[in-house]
């Protein structure tokens, strides 16, 4: 193998597979970031065995070949190679990698135990979405989704479902729900959980500039994500996941229309003394003209502030663990939100509202309140 | 328990086979006939090992290590450089990590969260392997083993195996059968459990703890 090319795209697809997939080594073959040299390209791949990530970047490749190197390794001393083309050559058992002045000779990891993805099926879905509206999906829904070791399994992913041409996706931690649909560009039907973690990281290859749209594939027992030069494949989350669409009310008794901006603001002020004790909730009261927003904390202290509100029904009052209400706001993301609310004690609804009074997308945040004594 | 420390090599056929090239190692033969074998790195984990019940046959360079399965580990050892049995206390329970002892003790409160209708009998049912971590009974009076885990695996499952095979010679303990119940159960050792005829639960840790939950839950 020997080969050349330019420094920061080297240095960029090895950052991204190496984080994407280099930290949970359970063999030394999955510490490692495969490179494979042909036909005028280099194809980085890394696995942890559930998410695999695979980029390629244009090179000057003068003898084809492949090599295992040690990804954290490789990424560090890439990034900081000084700019221009870096040469990587065999070296008998090392791989020699030059960068103007700079010299290193890396030694090889042992490829045979680097594990091949499973191949994609026939019966493998494929459509594509547009890559801004893929990332907005991601991280408006993915927030909702439960996070750490004790959380059940299925809660950690985001439930995607493709039908009559579109993409649904939805994620719960069981106090809140997050679902919304966008466009998807082929009228197949599947669905499949995939863990919102590789999610999370098929937005970072959005940010990266990847390109105009995003492929999905949904296959069986697993997923694939396509940006531009990068592709990442997770394993799926068993399911089933839960029937979210049930617990979505068709009815509310009070609406809140509200400029998200000041009312997150107020929360962030209010959250300041509400985080001084566990499970403080944030209480709002509406009425009409507006609403006002409240802490109590014995240990801390108070806090309020009144905002105006566009409601309709009510007087109501309603608890919130500040965090979700907060995640709730983001997630929304227009100008203006509208709460839908039954009562205190049911669920209520987030969603965001276009300058035209429409709702600006689909989206449905569903919030638990809090009991307040 | 009788530690051995030589160079050996070793090949294991079984569910699948691996070849072990010669090395200094230690080899563990423990009082239950488990046999394994650890290299000087990767923590609690055996390079090789086979799970009691075992048959050891031993030649003066040659260790068979044989089960029922029909698996077979042969250990060839090259030189010993220290053979000793040092007896170790019977064992009291392990000292669970604190998600598994709390998974313990709120299963133990809530059976149900295993299985509707399932009644706790005891903690810590002790079997001459070890403490299985639940005896339940269900509605129909059969009792159940319960092990707990925090994540459920191959090895999760091995375990309540041998805890149900020493467990079903009680015959007040039949009919019996045996649930795996973790926060995760990995797909191979939900294959295993139920190849066996052994169930397997996810359970909700942050559910079980809801019982003071502030924010009731969409479902």
């Amino acid at each position: 193998m020997k080969l050349t090319v330019p420094r920061q795209d080297l240095a960029d697809a090895v950052a991204w597979a190496t984080r994407v997939a280099g930290g949970r080594a359970q063999l030394p073959a999955l510490t490692g970031v495969l490179l494979e040299a042909a036909d005028g390209r280099l194809v980085m791949r890394a696995t942890d065995l559930e998410v695999t990530a695979e980029v390629g970047v244009d090179a000057r490749i003068e003898a084809p070949g492949t090599a295992l190197l040690a990804a954290r390794l490789l990424a560090q001393l890439v990034a900081r190679l000084p700019d221009g083309d870096v040469t990587l050559a065999d070296d008998g058992e090392r791989v020699r990698i030059e960068c103007g002045r700079a010299k290193f000779r890396v030694r090889r990891i042992p490829a045979e135990d680097f594990p091949t993805p499973p191949a994609l099926t026939a019966e493998a879905i494929e459509g594509s979405v547009k890559a801004h509206a893929f990332s907005r999906l991601v991280t408006q829904v993915g927030r909702a989704a439960a996070a750490g070791e004790d959380a059940r399994a299925v809660l950690t992913g985001v439930n995607l479902e493709a039908a009559d041409g579109r993409l649904t996706a939805a994620a719960t931690d069981t106090y809140r729900l997050a679902a919304r649909s966008v466009a998807f560009e082929r009228a197949v039907e599947g669905a499949a959980i995939v863990p919102a973690r590789a999610l999370a990281e098929v937005d970072k290859a959005i940010a990266a500039g990847g390109g105009a749209d995003v492929t999905v594939v949904l296959d069986a027992g697993q997923a694939q994500f396509r940006v531009g030069e990068r592709t990442l494949t997770t394993r799926l989350v068993e399911g089933p996941f839960p029937n979210y669409r049930s617990l979505l009310p068709d009815a509310s008794e009070v609406t809140v229309v509200v400029e998200r901006a000041p009312l997150a603001e107020a929360l962030q002020r209010a959250q300041v003394v509400a985080s001084a004790a566990a499970n403080t909730p944030v209480q709002l009261s509406f009425s009409e003209g507006g609403l006002e927003l409240a802490v109590q904390n014995t240990e801390a202290g108070d806090a309020s502030e009144q905002l105006p509100a566009e409601v309709e029904g009510g007087p109501l009052e309603i608890a919130f663990n500040p965090r979700y209400l907060q995640d709730g706001l983001e997630a929304a993301g227009t100008e203006r939100i509208r709460f839908e609310l039954r009562d205190g004690l049911r669920a209520a609804v987030i969603r965001p509202v276009a300058p035209d009074g429409e709702d600006a997308d689909d989206l449905t945040y569903l919030l638990m309140p809090m009991r307040v004594s | 328990m009788r530690l051995v420390i030589a160079r050996c090599s070793a090949t294991y056929v079984g569910r699948l086979s691996s070849t072990l090239a010669s090395g200094l190692r230690l080899i563990m033969v423990k009082a239950d006939g488990c046999v394994a074998i650890h290299a000087d790195v990767g923590a609690y984990k055996p390079v090789n090992w086979m799970n009691a019940p075992n048959l050891l046959a031993e030649e003066p360079d040659r260790w068979v290590v044989t089960n029922p399965a029909g698996e077979r580990l042969e250990i060839l050892l090259e030189e010993v450089l220290s053979d000793e049995v040092v007896p170790l206390d019977t064992e009291r329970g392990l000292v669970l990590d604190g998600v598994e002892r709390e998974l313990q003790l709120l299963l133990a409160a809530h059976p149900d969260h295993v299985e509707p209708g399932l009644v706790t009998v005891t903690r810590e049912f002790r079997t001459d392997l070890g403490p299985v971590d639940l005896l339940c009974r269900d509605p129909d009076g059969a009792a159940v083993a319960v092990e707990i885990k925090r994540v459920g695996e191959i090895d999760g499952v091995e375990q309540l195996t041998r805890y149900l095979d020493r467990m079903g010679r009680d015959p007040e303990l039949r009919p019996l059968r045996g649930i795996l119940a973790a926060t995760t159960v990995r797909p191979q050792a939900r294959v295993l459990a139920e190849s066996r005829g052994i169930g397997w639960v996810e359970v909700d840790l942050q559910r079980l703890r809801g019982e003071e939950d502030p924010t009731p839950r969409l479902f």
